[in-house]
């Protein structure tokens, strides 16, 4: 691992040259069990009033996607959902969020009201509120016209504890539906407006879906929302913090082949694109078909499939297993492929 | 990707500059380097220029990419 | 060939029983960046009897530039008040002063562009601007940048020029072959190339040389029947050119794509990485389209700069060396901060490696970055398993 001297974009990419700055310049100044764990939200427990454990748990994202809006939503949308995804992948009931703003100075009104709209209606789909909030103003030409700041606050009200180290060989993984959606469309809108694209965004706010699958079954054991760094990322994560080895099976995974079509365009892999409604989730083998029956009852869950299993080996490695039947490594993604898709 | 090539079909025409469609994403191309095409053909695309006529059995047989699109072909509407 | 119906099973078959009569160690190099990383990703080499190999050759357009040319266009893109229009796949290229992208970081007019006409068009939009367009590549997208001189002198636009690096395939081959450089039982040829040039093209070297030769689409089980064949004619001394892309590939190719490219081009002697200079193997502009040559235009010499000491890529570009024989791989050398453009390039094997051969104890030193200081693992071991 050599030191860097100055950030890069690919910094940003969620892949690994990300986990390289948390490890060198973050945890050794801030790390703590509940950080160092680095799920997607921070667990904290406290007591009750009448003394009984209470699990909350919180996170926080800033959204600096550019174009603003895009096919399927805008940074609005994407500010609710992924914070409302990365409460609810821990088991949490999402209890509220915190919004901050950042607008640059000859921002439109009827844009910056545009978002908040935006805002409102992903709030209202998920069932919850914006219960406090921040705007600060800079320049103009910084900020690229808007950064969003969510924070958001939840109960783990279960006593299921998802983390890597519950993952054991045999287990299934799930997704919830096709990949690659959101990062492709993004960056067809930003670099590609010539291609008239029919791919819009699957961002959306997965609490329902994942509170339906829960509720079907004790024994989903780990969830992460695939977001930056795409379904390799979340898997590649996977293996390393389970210690296990995860296989993936090409074909079983959803793509859409407009989707596909849109990747080849541009020379980039499906699996390491960002997604912003997608979750992938490791139950116990028993409990998938239970668990694929909630998901296929809820609207974003319809395409939801098995795409592979944990196997015993313990290497920390993943790989995949290709339309051929040959096999192939799946790392997490080195550097950014597409800058500021979140 | 320097290399890669995508199937797409030519939906309309005017002189040189074409419109491709592959399910559905829509890109502005140059038919240029092949004169002969018309709309309606299948045509391998790359970087926004048509470099080959394929016949559609050739097309749905060479690339995975299309095998939805015969069954899309055949339910009566042409994607 | 008929990627729905072609029977895997049936292929690697094929393989494996044409491997095991052969009894020795053989090897086939293909020629196409694309074909490199299709081949990994199509899990193939997980699948190949041990004594096959597939080589990766100067296929990668990007990695077979010269640091010279690439130093180039960075410094194009430097300039003020111009616009630089390229592929995304030059965008990380590194030169003697960063990146194309670096450069745009601190200021510079750096534009991905899907095809050549949008750069065009951004100029005749933009007169007040001097738009380049970098043209790289081999036949496959010559044709693209042709059409763009064309196209520009057709609309009299002033303010697009080019800077030339495009690569031509049968040039390169045959000073390798006939250097002795590359010692391969056969070639596994580029599908989108060969539509460009023609089977035909590739047999005069298939003769001189007696190579055995297949030329294969980028679909999974179109490289996986190439290889397969390949083999097979290696069992059988079969030394002739076979073309597995038909009917896209034909033996004339596309004529009308080769007019275009020499109406605006003429072979020249270019300078590729590792291998020095090559007679006629590159294209350059005709005369009479001089104006729109950006080196002319904006006096960009071209500089021979050594290789970064250790860079191994010359070596790697040959088949010669294997990524993880050059010291550099993997600790120096990653892609982000890439030495040479085989780690650069999204299509160079260098990348490719680091990407799909990386093993357990790479892996295991990523699981170290993210536990907390009290439970990190021992390694067991560093670096990358070849």
């Amino acid at each position: 691992m050599t030191r860097f001297t100055h950030i890069v974009l690919a910094h940003g990419g969620g892949g690994q040259l990300t986990d390289e700055l948390v490890a060198q310049c973050v945890l050794p100044r801030l790390g703590n069990a509940v950080l160092s764990d680095l799920l997607d939200s921070g667990i904290v427990q406290t007591q009750g009033a009448d003394g009984r454990p209470l699990r909350l748990a919180t996170t926080i994202d800033s959204y600096v996607v550019q174009p603003l809006v895009f096919p399927g939503g805008d940074i609005g949308r994407l500010a609710v959902s992924g914070t409302v995804n990365d409460l609810c992948v821990c088991g949490a009931r999402p209890l509220g969020l915190a919004l901050g703003m950042i607008l640059a100075e000859g921002l439109e009104r009827s844009l910056l009201e545009q978002v908040l709209d935006s805002i409102q209606q992903t709030a209202a789909e998920a069932g919850i509120k914006i219960v406090t909030g921040d705007t600060k103003v800079v320049g103009r030409g910084q900020a690229d016209g808007m950064y969003l700041t969510t924070s958001g606050i939840g109960m783990i009200e279960s006593d299921l504890r998802l983390h890597p180290d519950q993952v054991r060989a045999g287990d299934l993984l799930i997704i919830n539906g096709p990949i690659a959606d959101h990062g492709l469309a993004v960056m067809l809108a930003r670099e590609m407006p010539q291609v008239r694209s029919v791919l819009h965004s699957d961002v959306a706010p997965l609490n329902g879906l994942i509170a339906a699958a829960m509720e079907s079954s004790r024994e989903i054991v780990f969830m992460r929302d695939a977001t930056r760094g795409g379904l390799a990322a979340v898997a590649a994560d996977l293996a390393a913090r389970s210690g296990l080895h995860v296989v993936l099976e090409e074909s079983s995974i959803p793509l859409r082949p407009e989707t596909l079509h849109a990747a080849e365009m541009l020379g980039l892999d499906p699996l390491e694109v960002a997604n912003e409604g997608k979750v992938l989730m490791v139950v116990r083998p028993q409990a998938a078909p239970a668990v694929l029956e909630a998901l296929h009852r809820h609207p974003l869950g319809q395409q939801a499939a098995i795409i592979g299993c944990i196997e015993q080996k313990a290497d920390g490695l993943c790989e995949i297993r290709t339309p051929i039947g040959g096999r192939r490594i799946v790392a997490k993604p080195y550097g950014e492929q597409l800058p500021r898709i979140c | 990707m320097m290399c890669l090539a995508v199937p797409a079909k030519l939906v309309a025409l005017k002189e040189t500059q074409g419109v491709a469609d592959l399910h559905g994403n829509r890109v502005d191309i140059s038919t240029l380097l092949v004169p002969e095409a018309k709309v309606g053909d299948w045509l391998l695309v790359h970087a926004g220029f048509a470099i080959q006529r394929l016949d559609p059995q050739t097309a749905q047989e060479t690339f995975a990419v299309l095998k939805d699109v015969e069954a899309a072909a055949n339910a009566g509407g042409d994607p | 060939m008929n990627v729905s119906s072609i029977r895997i099973d049936q292929v690697l078959q094929r393989l494996h029983s044409a491997a095991g009569a052969i009894g020795r160690a053989v090897s086939f190099m293909e020629v196409c960046g694309t074909h490199t990383v299709a081949a990994f990703r199509s899990g193939l080499h997980s699948l190949m009897p041990a004594n096959v190999r597939l080589l990766s050759g100067p296929g990668c357009p990007v990695c077979v530039t010269s640091q010279g040319d690439i130093d180039q266009l960075i410094a194009a893109g430097s300039l003020p008040n111009v616009t630089l229009c390229t592929y995304g796949d030059m965008l990380r290229v590194t030169g003697a002063n960063g990146s194309l992208e670096q450069a745009r970081s601190r200021g510079a007019d750096v534009r991905v562009v899907y095809s050549t006409l949008d750069a065009v068009r951004f100029a005749a939009d933009n007169p007040q601007r001097q738009v380049v367009f970098a043209a790289v590549g081999f036949e496959t997208t010559a044709p693209a940048s042709a059409a763009a001189v064309l196209e520009a002198a057709h609309l009299n636009v002033k303010n697009f020029t080019v800077l030339v690096s495009h690569k031509l395939i049968i040039p390169a081959m045959d000073a390798l072959l006939s250097s002795g450089l590359v010692k391969v039982d056969g070639f596994l040829l580029p599908g989108h190339v060969s539509i460009i040039i023609g089977a035909d093209a590739y047999r005069p070297a298939v003769k001189q040389y007696g190579l055995s030769c297949v030329i294969a689409g980028f679909e999974d089980q179109h490289i996986a029947a190439g290889l397969a064949r390949l083999t097979e004619m290696a069992r059988d001394g079969v030394r002739q050119l076979e073309n597995q892309y038909y009917p896209a590939v034909t033996d004339a190719g596309n004529r009308h794509a080769q007019q275009v490219i020499s109406q605006v081009f003429e072979p020249g002697d270019v300078t590729w990485r590792g291998l020095g200079t090559i007679p006629g193997s590159g294209l350059v502009l005709r005369p009479q389209y001089a104006a729109f040559d950006a080196a002319q235009r904006f006096g960009l010499p071209v500089q021979e700069v050594p290789e970064p000491p250790g860079c191994r890529c010359g070596e790697v570009i040959l088949g010669h060396c294997t990524p993880a024989e050059c010291k550099l791989f993997g600790t120096a050398c990653t892609p982000i901060r890439a030495i040479g453009p085989c780690m650069v390039s999204s299509e160079g094997t260098c990348q490719a490696w680091f990407k799909y051969k990386r093993t357990a104890s790479a892996n295991l030193q990523a699981a170290h970055v993210q536990r907390p200081p009290a439970q990190r693992p021992a390694t067991a071991g560093q670096g990358v398993d070849a």
